[in-house]
C-alpha cells in the first residue's frame, strides 16, 4: 500500500496505518512495528493578500487524494489558524503576504506550530518565515535558513525577463530556472526513501544548509529538457545541485516544512507523494486538534441560484477565450497573465456544478457580488488594463473561491465542520 | 451514462419557459438519437416543436463525431436537416443531449444555452441583422469567439445557417424557426461527456480518414487559402477560399471579412466566390426551399441515400466518413 491508496481507504471510511520506523504504509496495524493510525487532516489554506493561483494547485492535489478537510482563509481570519492541524501557504508575493498576515498572522502562526501545529511553505510561503531585517517580513523570522539563490550582482538574463529575478535591499534573490528539475528525496522520516523525482520550480528558494533544529528531506538534483534556463545554464548549475530543497525546522511542539519547488503541483504525482507523506507521518504524530463545535455544520446543502451558476459560467468561458491574450500585469512583485485567470475560473466552474454545497445566506451575497466584479472587469479586460482593475479582478476571484470552496468542502452534521464566523 | 447527458432542454416560447428533463429511458430504450427526437416531436407535438438532437457519438472520440440534426413537421409531413461541422458538439457539451423549442414568441428571441443553463434574451435589435452581423454580435455579446450558433439572416426564404458558413438547409429550418420568432440559438460548451476507457480504447482503433480531394473548378481553387475539418474528423472537406487577401500568405488575414467556408458545396456551383459571400451573409441557401425530408444536396455531399442518413444521425458520425473512410462497414457501429 502507498500513500495514496492509504489516504484513499481512510476517505472511503477504512483505517490506514503508517510504521513510524520504516514509513510503510499498511490497513492492519499487526503488520507494523511502531504503527502510526493515520485519519483526514484540518487543512487550512492560505488565499489571501499576496497568495496568486499556486494554493489551487493545493487544493487540487488534496482533494484528488482525499484530503477534504479544506478551510481557505484569507488575511483578516488569522483568528482561525489555532484551529487547523497543517497550514498551508503557498506561492504568491512574498512581501505582500507578510503585509497581508501581518504581526497578528504571524503571532498565530508562531503559537500555532508551537503548540503542536504543522507550516508548509512552498515558494513565497517558504520564503516568508526565513529570517529577514526588512519589515514586514521580520515579523516572520522562524526558519534560520539562508538562500543560495541570491545575489549582489545581477547576471544577464537569458529568458523571461520579468520573472528571473527579485530585487532585495542592494541584492538580488535571482531564479535560475523554472519548470520541471530533478530533486532527491532522503531516506529518513518522514520521506524514508531516497529517490529522484520530478517537480516544478517557479521562483520557489533554493536553500542553504540548515543548522541546529534543520534537516534536509530533498535535495536540488538535476535538469531536464522541460527545465527553462533564465540566465546562463552554468549560473544554475552553480546555483541548484546538491542544495536543500526541502527543508524541515522543528519549533515547540511543531514544525516548519519548507519547499522550494511546488510539491503540490497537481501534474507532479511524484512530487505529491512527498507532500502526503510529510502530511500523513505527522498526522500520525499528531495529537487531534480540531475539537471545537463550532466546526459543526447544521443544516442541508443547497444548488446554488441560476444567477451565481451564470456569473461562473460567464467568467470561466471569457477567461478560455483570453487564454492566449499577450499581456501581463504586475502587481507587488508578482507578474499575472491571463492564463492565471483561467485557473482560478477552472477551478470554481469545474466544482459548481458537481454537487449541492453547505452555504449560508450571507455567504452567497459575497460569493455572487464577487463574481459580479470579477466579470465585469473580465469582460473588458485588455492588455491596456490598469494593474489597479486586475489587482481587483484577482481579489474577487479570490474572495469567492475562498467562500465558495469553504462551503464546498464542508460536510453534513456527523463529524463536519464549519466556521460559521467568516468575514 | 456513457456518451449522453443523459437531459433534454425544453424551452416553451409562448411561455418564455426553460425547464429540462430525464431522458434516460429513451436513451436505453431506443436506438440513438434520431430515433428519440422523432419520439419527442410526438410527445410534444401539440406544440408544434423543433427539435435539435445529437447522437451517441457526437462530441466523442469516435472520428467523424460532430453530427446533430433539426427536426420538425410541417403539414403533417417531417423535416430532418443534419447539421455538422461545431454546433452539435458545441451543443452537447452545454450538458443536454436534445432541445425541444415549443410554441413561438410574440417578440424576436434568441437562445443562449451553456453549462446546463439557457437564457431566452431579446432579439428586437437583431431583427435586420443578416447572419454574418447576428454572429458578430453574439461572439460580442457572449464574450467569447469560441459560441457556435444556428442563425437565421435576412434572405428569403430564409436559411438555417450554422455559423457563419451556410448549411444544408433547403427546407426550411430557417423558415420554422422565423415562424417562431426565433433568431438564433447560441451555444458553448464547456463541459463533457463521459467515455469508458475501454470505449476510448476502441475508438482511437478506427480509421481516422484522410484528405479527400475537392471538387470544385480551377478559377475557384485559385482561391484556396487552407482545408478545414469537422469537429474530429480526417477528411478535411472544406477550403477556406481567401477572396480578400492573398490566398499565398500563410498567416491569417487582417481583414475583417477575407473569405468564408461554404459547409453546402451547392453554395460554390455559380463559380463566383462574391455573390456566394453574399448568400452566406444574407442566411439563403442556393437551391431556394424544396419539399424534401432531407437535403438532397446533404445526400449529394454524403453520397448516401436518406435511410442512411437518419441511420447515421442516431450515432452522430458523418455519412460522409462513414462512406469514405469506414467503407460503410456497420460492424464499425457495434460498441
Amino acid at each position: 500500500m502507498d500513500v495514496f491508496s492509504a489516504m484513499m481507504r481512510i476517505k472511503e471510511g477504512g483505517v490506514a496505518f503508517m510504521d513510524e520506523i520504516s514509513g510503510t504504509f499498511s490497513e492492519s496495524p499487526d503488520t507494523l512495528q511502531s504503527p502510526l493510525e493515520l485519519r483526514i487532516p484540518l487543512i487550512g489554506i492560505y488565499t489571501g493578500k499576496g497568495a496568486s493561483h499556486s494554493w489551487l494547485w493545493a487544493v487540487d492535489t488534496f482533494e484528488r487524494y482525499g484530503f477534504e478537510f479544506i478551510v481557505p482563509f484569507s488575511e483578516d481570519e488569522s483568528h482561525l489558524i489555532s484551529d487547523f492541524d497543517f497550514l498551508f501557504v503557498a506561492g504568491g508575493d512574498t512581501f505582500a503576504l507578510a503585509e497581508g498576515l501581518g504581526s497578528d498572522g504571524a503571532s498565530a502562526i508562531k503559537k500555532f506550530v508551537m503548540e503542536g501545529g504543522i507550516y508548509i511553505g512552498s515558494c513565497a510561503g517558504a520564503y516568508l518565515v526565513l529570517y529577514t531585517s526588512k519589515p514586514p517580513l521580520n515579523f516572520f523570522n522562524f526558519v534560520p535558513v539562508e538562500i543560495a539563490n541570491f545575489e549582489s550582482e545581477l547576471p544577464p538574463v537569458r529568458a523571461m525577463q520579468e520573472k528571473a529575478f527579485n530585487r532585495y535591499a542592494c541584492c538580488f534573490i535571482i531564479h535560475p530556472v523554472r519548470d520541471e528539475v530533478i530533486i532527491e528525496t532522503s531516506p529518513f522520516p518522514p520521506i524514508f526513501l531516497k529517490e529522484k523525482i520530478s517537480a516544478p520550480i517557479f521562483g520557489g528558494p533554493v536553500f542553504k544548509e540548515p543548522e541546529k533544529k534543520g534537516r534536509v528531506l530533498a535535495r536540488f538534483s538535476s535538469f531536464t529538457d522541460r527545465t527553462i534556463f533564465l540566465f546562463d545554464r552554468d549560473i544554475a548549475e552553480r546555483i541548484l545541485p546538491g542544495k536543500p530543497a526541502i527543508v524541515e525546522w522543528k519549533i515547540g511542539e511543531g514544525a516548519f516544512y519548507l519547499f522550494g519547488p511546488h510539491l503540490e503541483h497537481p501534474s507532479f504525482k511524484s512530487a505529491n507523494s512527498v507532500l502526503l507523506k510529510i502530511i500523513a507521518y505527522n498526522t500520525g504524530k499528531m495529537r487531534k486538534r480540531n475539537s471545537n463545535p463550532e466546526l459543526l455544520f447544521r443544516g442541508f446543502p443547497v444548488k446554488l441560484s441560476d444567477s451565481v451558476r451564470r456569473l461562473v459560467s460567464d467568467i470561466f468561458m471569457k477567461a478560455l477565450s483570453i487564454g492566449d491574450m499577450k499581456a501581463f500585469w504586475k502587481i507587488g512583485e508578482k507578474y499575472y497573465m491571463p492564463e492565471h485567470l483561467l485557473v482560478f475560473a477552472r477551478a470554481i466552474h469545474k466544482r459548481i456544478f458537481k454537487k449541492k454545497i453547505f452555504v449560508e445566506d450571507e455567504e452567497t451575497k459575497i460569493l455572487e457580488e464577487s463574481l459580479r466584479i470579477s466579470k465585469e472587469i473580465l469582460f473588458q479586460l485588455t492588455p491596456s488594463t490598469s494593474e489597479e482593475r486586475m489587482d481587483l479582478l484577482i481579489s474577487s476571484l479570490k474572495t469567492a473561491l475562498k467562500i465558495f470552496l469553504r462551503a464546498y468542502f464542508r460536510k453534513g452534521e456527523d463529524g463536519a465542520f464549519k466556521l460559521s464566523k467568516i468575514s | 451514462m456513457e456518451f449522453w447527458n443523459g437531459k433534454a432542454l425544453m424551452v416553451d416560447l409562448g411561455k418564455g419557459e426553460v425547464e429540462d428533463f430525464e431522458i434516460e429511458d429513451l436513451i436505453s430504450s431506443l436506438k440513438g438519437g434520431y430515433e428519440i427526437v422523432v419520439e419527442l416531436l410526438k410527445r410534444f407535438a401539440d406544440a408544434e416543436p423543433i427539435v435539435i438532437g445529437t447522437g451517441t457519438w457526437t462530441a466523442s472520440f469516435f472520428p467523424s463525431g460532430c453530427m446533430g440534426f433539426v427536426l420538425w413537421k410541417r403539414n403533417g409531413k417531417s423535416f430532418c436537416l443534419p447539421l455538422n461541422w461545431f454546433f452539435p458538439v458545441e451543443f452537447k457539451l452545454t450538458g443536454f443531449d436534445f432541445l425541444v423549442i415549443k410554441n413561438s414568441s410574440s417578440s424576436p428571441v434568441r437562445l443562449w444555452i451553456r453549462d446546463g443553463i439557457c437564457d431566452i434574451l431579446s432579439a428586437e435589435n437583431l431583427s435586420n441583422k443578416d447572419v454574418w452581423e447576428t454572429l458578430d454580435f453574439l461572439k460580442e455579446d457572449h464574450g467569447d469567439e469560441k459560441v457556435q450558433a444556428l442563425v437565421t439572416g435576412t434572405g428569403s426564404p430564409s436559411a438555417l445557417s450554422q455559423g457563419y458558413w451556410g448549411g444544408f438547409d433547403s427546407i426550411g429550418a430557417g423558415e420554422e424557426f422565423r415562424k417562431k420568432n426565433l433568431k438564433a440559438v447560441c451555444v458553448r460548451g464547456m463541459g463533457s461527456i463521459s467515455i469508458s476507457e475501454e470505449s476510448f480504447k476502441k475508438m482511437l482503433k478506427l480509421p481516422r480518414g484522410k484528405e479527400i480531394g475537392l471538387s470544385i473548378g480551377e478559377e475557384l481553387k485559385k482561391f484556396v487559402h487552407r482545408r478545414s475539418a469537422c469537429f474530429n474528423c480526417g477528411l478535411n472537406c472544406y477550403p477556406f477560399f481567401m477572396i480578400e487577401d492573398d490566398p499565398k500568405i500563410l498567416k491569417e488575414s487582417e481583414k475583417k471579412e477575407p473569405g468564408f467556408i461554404a459547409l453546402d458545396p451547392n453554395y460554390l456551383k455559380e463559380g463566383n466566390p462574391k455573390s456566394t459571400m453574399d448568400m452566406l451573409r444574407k442566411g439563403v441557401h442556393p437551391s431556394g426551399l424544396k419539399e424534401e425530408e432531407i437535403p438532397s444536396s446533404f445526400m449529394e455531399f454524403a453520397g448516401v441515400d436518406g435511410a442512411v442518413v437518419k441511420e447515421l444521425l442516431n450515432y452522430g458520425i458523418c455519412p460522409l466518413f462513414f462512406r469514405v473512410a469506414l467503407q460503410t462497414d456497420k460492424s464499425y457501429l457495434n460498441f
